[in-house]
């Protein structure tokens, strides 16, 4: 996914250079937030994320020289993604998310605002008692807007296995949320 | 998975993506589960992740980073190879030189008197080389010899000298060894020596007597005439040419060039380690040889 460069340009620091503060800077400005992300949804602790994501960084630092520009963001969810499989265990989750502020909320009538606030916790923790795998493909690709190519290459998988797993995702969800439901009349 | 629902999950897939025909969308929209999904997806749609403070985080990560920074170079692969190399070369080393073992060697035309820990003497000829262990000397005295050595031994416990071929064992006593790869001579000049061939037997000279060790044979003790050998003269005793003349270029440090002669033949009796023609004269007499010199070049023939 990534490629080491064995010519003897690797050791010039070209303007491209990951290893130039400047582009490193850069890199992290355009990619830690969606690699914070990731973890996120797989770990469901903040603070767990974000050590994560500079971990993955780190390492993207000590391997500045071989990882291309162009190969970074792959270089990234894939580190990102050893790391976790190496450090966590696959633990309960509490996944909890901000409403966008751009919402319509004036109109609507005080029964309907309860109504969507309850149903946005059911909706939280109908996602968060998913398998991880299906959560971590759900979420990439409805909050992170990533492909499901994308998230295919990211994981080293087939399309048609993410394609399962999202597809599993939304069944679980409806059954779950619907029992929620249920249990609560 | 039966069909029914892989057809089901091959449509809500290209759904999500929008990739539905007008018809298609319409007939998904029958789909019990339809209006769930939408609601679902309204409702994720609406949310976010709390946005990473980038500048913030990003200090925390430089602090990470440079106190892990690059892999130190005591980490690196070639330190460690290198590392590993340094540690057998000296490890050979000390096994070789140290470990309280000496070694003492002689040069071409050069020899050296040793005095052991134990006072015993050493005279050693050119060319050879004796290594002892000089720490445990007083628990035992060993010895290992390649080339020439007269050994005067003070009285004490054994006393014990291997070369190539074979060991000596003494009490206390003066013997010579002439140790090469596949010919050694033992003489003793003083006291009682007890000689031990590769083969296993054990054979006891005394005084004016020496035996010779030629590949697995071992010739019985032979007498000699006992005279200060290492001073003066170098004396054989049915040795084979290709000994006597290895003896000469280490004495006298020339280069013999004997292809036309028959390295086998034996040869007894002796040359003055004074005088280069001298022996020169000796041996060819004595072997039916003619020889040559071109300075420090010596070419042998036979008559």
């Amino acid at each position: 996914m990534f490629e080491a460069t064995s010519d003897w340009s690797t050791f010039m620091e070209k303007d491209d250079s990951v290893c130039l503060e400047k582009n490193y800077r850069d890199i992290y400005e355009i990619h830690a937030n969606g690699i914070r992300n990731f973890m996120y949804y797989r770990c469901g602790n903040l603070q767990k994320a974000e050590d994560l994501a500079h971990e993955t960084f780190v390492r993207l630092w000590e391997n500045c020289k071989k990882v291309l520009i162009g190969k970074v963001r792959s270089f990234l969810f894939t580190t990102a993604h050893r790391l976790f499989l190496n450090q966590y265990e696959h633990e309960k989750v509490v996944l909890q998310f901000e409403k966008k502020t751009e919402s319509k909320v004036e109109k609507e009538s005080p029964e309907f605002i309860l109504e969507e606030k309850e149903f946005k916790g059911q909706l939280e923790t109908a996602i968060s008692n998913l398998p991880e795998g299906q959560r971590t493909v759900f979420l990439l690709n409805k909050i992170d807007k990533m492909t499901f190519q994308e998230i295919a290459d990211m994981q080293g998988v087939s399309i048609s296995a993410v394609h399962k797993k999202m597809y599993k995702a939304m069944e679980k969800l409806r059954r779950d949320l619907k029992g929620l439901r249920d249990n609560k009349i | 998975m039966d069909k029914d629902s892989e057809n089901r999950e091959k449509i809500v897939v290209r759904w999500i993506n929008n990739e539905l025909s007008p018809e298609e969308l319409e007939q998904f929209q029958q789909d019990p589960g339809y209006e769930e999904y939408v609601r679902i997806f309204g409702e994720v749609e609406s949310w976010t992740m709390l946005p990473l403070n980038t500048d913030s985080s990003f200090q925390q990560l430089e602090k990470k980073r440079d106190t892990v920074k690059l892999i130190p170079w005591y980490h690196t692969n070639v330190f460690k190879v290198a590392a590993s190399i340094l540690l057998v070369c000296t490890l050979v080393f000390y096994a070789t030189y140290f470990d309280s073992s000496k070694t003492v060697k002689t040069g071409v035309a050069e020899s050296k008197d040793l005095i052991l820990p134990d006072s015993s003497i050493v005279y050693l000829s050119s060319s050879s080389s004796l290594s002892y262990n000089e720490e445990n000397w007083g628990e035992e005295r060993k010895l290992s010899l390649s080339g020439i050595a007269y050994f005067d031994v003070v009285k004490g416990g054994p006393f014990e000298v291997t070369f190539s071929l074979g060991s000596v064992q003494v009490v206390g006593t003066s013997f010579e060894i002439k140790s090469f790869e596949n010919f050694a001579t033992v003489t003793c000049y003083d006291g009682e020596v007890s000689v031990l061939s590769g083969d296993g037997k054990r054979k006891r000279l005394r005084r004016g007597m020496g035996l010779r060790i030629s590949g697995r044979s071992t010739s019985s003790p032979f007498a000699f005439e006992n005279d200060n050998w290492q001073k003066e003269i170098r004396r054989f005793h049915e040795a084979p040419l290709s000994i006597v003349f290895r003896s000469l270029e280490a004495d006298f440090d020339i280069k013999i060039n004997a292809e036309a002669v028959d390295l086998n033949r034996t040869f007894t009796g002796a040359y003055p380690k004074s005088s280069l023609d001298s022996a020169l004269h000796v041996i060819s007499n004595s072997m039916q040889l003619t020889f040559n010199r071109d300075n420090n070049k010596i070419t042998f023939e036979n008559q």
